[in-house]
Parts: C-alpha cells; sequence; structure tokens
C-alpha cells in the first residue's frame, strides 16, 4: 500500500492550523486526528468514543458538511471544524448539551 | 473546589448505572444520584456499542414475545445449566440463580419502556434459542426513559473522571474524587453509597471492541480501595475485523454462523483441529485460541498493522450474507459489508471483548468493601471462564438492579459523609497532580507509557499465555508503574487536556493487567478464555476462583478459593473439555 501525506486544516480557537499527516492505504477522519495527537500535537481537543458510528459522539464539520469522525474517509486538504451549533469547550470538543440553534441546522461557516 | 453531596454516587452511565439510578429511586423515595462518566453520556459507554442479543431462558422469552411457548422447549434450569457448562464450573451460582431468575423482569421492563425487538436467535453455545435481539442504542434509550420519571432526583454529570474512592474514618467508601475534563478542576463527590458501573477494562489491550473509555479504572480504584477482585484472567477475546481504518474495529462472530470458513496462510479450515463438529460455529474461547495458535506459529497473513487470518465467504451466495438477519442487525447499512462481499474475504484477528473477572460481589451486589456496591462488566463471577453470546446486557441490568436497591438501603440507614473525616484532599492532590507538575517533570509522555502497557498486554497477557511471558510482563508492568509518577504533559491547558486524562489512566491500566497477570500465573491449567500453552488442559482440581487483594503493605496477593458448587456440577454433568 502507498503513503501519501495530505493537509488538513483545523480550527482551532477560531483559527486555523496545518498539519501534515502520512496516511496509507484508506484512513478515516479520526484515525487522521488520532494520529495528530500522538505524534505531532498532543494539546489538540477531539471526542471519541466507539470508533464504530454508533455513540454518535465524534460529530465534527468537515468542508462544511456535518460527519461523523469515525465514518468519513479521510481526503487531502480537508477542513476540520467544530459543530457551529453548540458550544466549544475546546477546538473540536463541543458541549452536546448547550444548544446553540437548530442542531438539524448546520449553517455554512464563512472564514 | 466544587464538592457535591449526595446520597448515592454511580460510577458510569451505562446500562447498569442507568438501571440502578432506577432503582435506587425506586427504592427510596429521597433518595438523590449523581452518576458520573468519563465520556458525554449521551454518547459513551460499552451498552451502546453492544449489537445486542439479551438472554433469558427460552419460555419466558416467547411468552414476552406473545409466541406459543410449545415452541421453545427451554427452561430456567437449562438456560442455567447452559451458563455453568459454558463458564466451564468455575462460575458463582449465587449470582448465575439470580440473573436466571430476574432476567424475564428486567427484560420485561425494557419492552414496556418502548425497546425495539427484531427477532429472536439462538446464540453458540446455547441449547435454545433465548436471545432478544436487539441494539445497545434501543437499550440506553428505553432506559433513559424509565429513568425520566425521577429526573428530578438524579444528575448525571459528562466528562468527569473519577480518580479515586473516598473513604472515611471507619474505612467506609464515601463517594469519591473525580476531574472535570470540561473545566479542568478537581471536584469531591461525598456519597453515603457509591456504585461502580464503570464496565470492563478491554482497551487495555489495542485491539477491543469496546468504546475508548474502557480503560480498567474501576477495577483499579475498587483494588486501591481494598475491594476483592475474582477471575481477572478470564479477559474474552473475540473474533473482529477492521471496518473503518485504522482503528474501527467490529466483531464477525454473527457472520461466523451463516457457514463462512477461518482459513489459515494455507488455506486450510484450521478450526478442524480445534473442534471438528462445530468448526466456525464454535464458542468464542475456543475460536480465539485457535486464531491466536495459527498466528503464532506462523500461519497467519501479515500486514502494516499486525497478524490476522481470513474469514471467507466465496462459497457462499452473496443472499447469505446480504439477506441475513444478524448482518442486517450488526453491521446496519455500513458500506462495509457489500464490499466485504465483494471481496470474497475479510481480515480477521483478536480483540479483546469481556472481562468475565472484576470485583467480587455478593447476591446483593456488595462488594468486601463497605459503602462500595458493584454492578456490570466491572464486577466478576457470574460467567465464570467464559461468557455466553448475549448474557452481558442480561447481567447488566439484573445487577444493576439489585445493586440500585441494596445501595438505597444503606444510604438511607447511613449520616451524611462529613467530609472532614475523610481523605478527599489527599485525592484532590492526586487528580491535579500531573498538571502541576507538569513543567518539572522529565519523564516520558503518558501516551508512550499507553503504547508500551498496551504492547506488554497484546504480546504476554493475550490469548496464549505461559509461564515465562507472564513473569516477564509482571516485570515490565512493575518498572512502568516507576515511570508512571515522572510522565511529563506537553500540553498545559485545563479544558479537556486529553494528555492529562491518558495519564491519569495510565495506573489504572497498569494495575488492571498486572492483575490478569498475576491471577494468570496462579492458574496453572486452561479453562474457558483463558488458555496456557504450557498447561493447555483442563483439571477438575482447578475448578477455584482465583481472589486478588490488596494487603497492608500495599503489596497485591493473589489466593484461590474452592467453588464447591461448580465442583459438584462437574462432576454431575460430563466434562467435554
Amino acid at each position: 500500500m502507498t503513503t501519501s501525506i495530505i493537509s488538513v486544516y483545523i480550527k482551532r480557537d477560531s483559527e486555523w492550523y496545518e498539519y501534515k499527516v502520512p496516511i496509507t492505504g484508506e484512513t478515516t477522519v479520526l484515525g487522521v486526528l488520532d494520529y495528530i495527537y500522538e505524534e505531532i500535537d498532543s494539546s489538540l481537543a477531539f471526542y471519541k468514543s466507539c470508533r464504530s458510528g454508533r455513540c454518535k459522539g465524534c460529530w465534527i464539520v468537515v468542508n462544511d458538511k456535518l460527519v461523523l469522525s469515525c465514518q468519513f474517509p479521510a481526503v487531502d486538504s480537508m477542513r476540520l471544524s467544530p459543530l457551529t451549533n453548540r458550544a466549544i469547550i475546546r477546538d473540536l470538543v463541543v458541549d452536546f448539551r448547550a444548544v446553540v440553534s437548530d442542531p438539524r441546522r448546520i449553517k455554512h461557516e464563512q472564514d | 473546589m466544587k464538592t457535591v453531596q449526595c446520597d448515592i454516587l454511580i460510577v458510569g452511565t451505562g446500562g447498569a448505572g442507568i438501571r440502578a439510578a432506577i432503582e435506587a429511586c425506586r427504592e427510596g423515595n429521597a433518595i438523590r444520584v449523581v452518576g458520573v462518566s468519563k465520556g458525554f453520556v449521551n454518547h459513551s459507554g460499552a451498552t451502546m456499542n453492544a449489537a445486542a442479543d439479551i438472554n433469558l431462558d427460552g419460555a419466558s422469552m416467547m411468552k414476552l414475545l406473545g409466541f406459543d411457548t410449545s415452541n421453545n422447549p427451554d427452561t430456567k434450569e437449562a438456560f442455567f445449566e447452559d451458563i455453568i457448562r459454558e463458564g466451564k464450573y468455575v462460575n458463582n451460582q449465587e449470582l448465575v440463580h439470580l440473573m436466571v431468575d430476574e432476567a424475564p423482569g428486567v427484560v420485561q421492563e425494557l419492552s414496556d419502556w418502548g425497546m425495539r425487538i427484531s427477532g429472536y436467535w439462538r446464540g453458540a453455545g446455547h441449547r435454545y434459542p433465548r436471545g432478544i435481539l436487539s441494539t445497545g442504542l434501543q437499550i440506553m434509550k428505553a432506559l433513559k426513559k424509565g429513568l425520566r420519571e425521577f429526573k428530578d432526583r438524579v444528575v448525571l454529570c459528562d466528562n468527569v473522571m473519577l480518580v479515586d474512592f473516598i473513604c472515611d474514618h471507619q474505612g467506609f467508601v464515601s463517594g469519591g474524587v473525580g476531574l472535570d475534563l470540561q473545566t479542568g478542576e478537581p471536584v469531591a463527590l461525598l456519597a453515603k453509597a457509591t456504585i461502580l458501573a464503570s464496565g470492563g477494562g478491554s482497551r487495555v489491550y489495542l485491539w477491543s471492541t469496546g468504546p475508548e473509555e474502557l480503560t480498567g479504572d474501576g477495577q483499579a480504584m475498587a483494588y486501591r480501595a481494598g475491594a476483592e477482585l475474582i477471575d481477572m484472567e478470564f479477559v474474552q477475546f473475540l473474533a473482529s475485523t477492521v471496518t473503518n481504518p485504522p482503528t474501527g474495529i467490529t466483531p464477525v462472530n454473527p457472520i461466523l454462523n451463516l457457514g463462512v470458513w477461518l482459513l489459515n496462510l494455507e488455506g486450510q479450515r484450521f478450526m478442524s483441529h480445534w473442534d471438528p463438529q462445530r468448526m466456525e460455529q464454535s464458542t468464542r474461547d475456543l475460536i480465539a485460541v485457535a486464531i491466536a495458535t495459527e498466528i503464532i506459529e506462523g500461519r497467519g497473513f501479515q500486514d502494516d498493522a499486525g497478524e490476522y487470518v481470513l474469514c471467507a465467504f466465496k462459497h457462499l451466495p452473496d443472499q447469505v450474507i446480504m439477506g441475513s438477519k444478524a448482518v442486517k442487525l450488526f453491521y446496519g447499512k455500513k458500506a462495509f459489508v457489500e464490499r466485504s462481499v465483494k471481496q470474497g474475504a475479510i481480515k480477521c484477528l483478536l480483540a479483546c471483548h469481556f472481562f468475565c473477572g472484576g470485583v467480587r460481589i455478593n447476591k446483593d451486589c456488595e462488594t468486601s468493601v463497605p459503602g462500595l456496591f458493584a454492578a456490570g462488566e466491572v464486577c466478576g463471577g457470574v460467567h465464570g471462564a467464559n461468557r455466553l453470546s448475549g448474557n452481558a446486557i442480561t447481567e447488566i441490568l439484573v445487577e444493576g438492579k439489585v445493586a440500585g436497591k441494596t445501595a438505597a438501603m444503606f444510604a438511607t440507614c447511613r449520616d451524611p459523609v462529613n467530609s472532614e473525616y475523610t481523605n478527599a484532599d489527599e485525592m484532590i492532590e492526586k487528580a491535579i497532580r500531573a498538571h502541576n507538575e507538569a513543567k518539572i517533570r522529565s519523564g516520558p509522555s503518558p501516551l508512550e507509557l499507553k503504547r508500551r502497557l498496551q504492547r506488554i498486554a497484546d504480546s504476554k497477557l493475550g490469548v496464549v499465555r505461559d509461564e515465562k511471558s507472564l513473569k516477564k510482563a509482571i516485570g515490565e508492568l512493575s518498572n512502568i508503574k516507576e515511570e508512571i509518577p515522572c510522565t511529563q504533559l506537553k500540553s498545559t491547558q485545563r479544558q479537556y487536556n486529553r494528555e492529562w486524562l491518558d495519564s491519569l489512566q495510565l495506573e489504572n491500566m497498569a494495575t488492571t493487567l498486572e492483575m490478569i497477570a498475576m491471577s494468570s500465573l496462579i492458574r496453572k491449567e486452561s479453562r474457558g478464555c483463558h488458555y496456557r500453552r504450557d498447561y493447555p488442559n483442563s483439571s477438575i482440581e482447578w475448578i477455584k476462583n482465583t481472589v486478588i487483594k490488596r494487603n497492608d503493605k500495599s503489596a497485591m496477593v493473589v489466593t484461590m478459593i474452592d467453588n464447591p458448587a461448580g465442583m459438584a456440577s462437574a462432576q454431575g454433568v460430563p466434562h467435554d473439555n
């Protein structure tokens, strides 16, 4: 299997940070976040639990689309940001109980 | 610092914890409950992960589903016998009786609370169909509905990791000290009774079917509080596959029932050596040992992620897989099934699935420490040496109910906890130490140690064990334990600092692994999911249980206790191992 380096942009505290992540074969967005936490920057905050799409805890916004990070394949130049309708705890972790607006209508973020 | 007073503290908000909360509120109408979860309450825990079958005796099941009971000759006695036989006679029979007797009631309740049932089946190792099929999400939804009645008396807290139990001057457990991950502040939770419902510890291994949270915290905290733990050597592994690389692991056992082949590098159906009759439909313990042996003896496949065997279904018509009710239920509409069918075979590796052992409880779910109760996977005894498919959910519901009731009775009779008489301050110090000392420490990162622990677990405490590697593991674990207080956090934020969380989990992981290693070493035979290649056979003299406890000098002591009921059962029925 071939390894390629992808660019990942993560919105942390309203600023975008770029990370270079090597991926081999197929990887999920969560796999990329794990790699960044383990190998590049251990201060990155994100949430995961079941890793199989059941717990619905790892919702994040990838390229303006609402996805479960454990289910969504990683792509080059992807932009990751926290949910916009929940209060942010830190980085990509949001307080699921603190609803900011209708959860079904995730608005696009202009930056 | 925040201090919270309550009647009952529940550690873990999965199935056992929520069921305990419901029962505690029913038992005492003034009881106030606080439940804490290491993750988000609605987005964590092992129950939610379950692709569940829930067992109860077949007769009661048919009645519950509204079918004719004459189609299913199963009885409570037969259910009981199956659990004891497949648990290889080392079960705590009192707990098994409790589970079998209470099962119909607790499952009926779930159904009344709106749990959707999608059918029933006969899981591997059961003589008759007795597993009601549903999902973990449905179970949690139903339990949350049951809890709604008491919502003004129950508070559930997200993202609070319990660091240790608080003990008062009489040695009673009186709540615990937690770290609120969201704010990074410690919180003292003072409670008259404490229920441990934190689940198993399968994440001490690298590959696990459980969620991230299961790092053996409950087992280790109970140990440090002086509680006894039973049968820690019985760790169940499940043939699994990788669905969402690199970490998404899903069991393949629902597929194993469909007639697939497990193949090694030489293309042989290796299960023929282990269980010629049942082949791939054998019990979990045998399949795990077979796969592990193929890999150890060099007949496995290998790639970057590790070694594996193949689970092949090219010989089956596609419809068999795609049309299977179990496949639909367990894997949903996931593209993985379609993709797998196209490939004709999938990777099959071993992932840690369940801790049969755990905190020792009696039939009232009391631990050996006053004030501490336990329910669910964190407890040991009921499954013996091997858990049958579908018994996990039944266990958590029944034990949750009993623990809730007993804890409420205990709390009603006890005065409120006075924090002056406890060791709460010391525990708070422990919770924030890693963070406070981040700048002056110079040791390895928590992640590095976590990896090293998981590597020891996988290589020496996995499915196949022997004396030499167990002893080596114990030595390596004690070295790592010395390094844990020196771990250095690279990030010093207080809010949601994952490194801090990892550092707090390390000691728990190491203690849990040490307990597994110590009890595996003392059991010089193979039984159920404990397989020693230096002692590959079972022996009737070993129908005993291992009990671990901390002595006055803080050393881990393992003793063997007799199991007369198991011995009698074993002599009454032909022994098949």
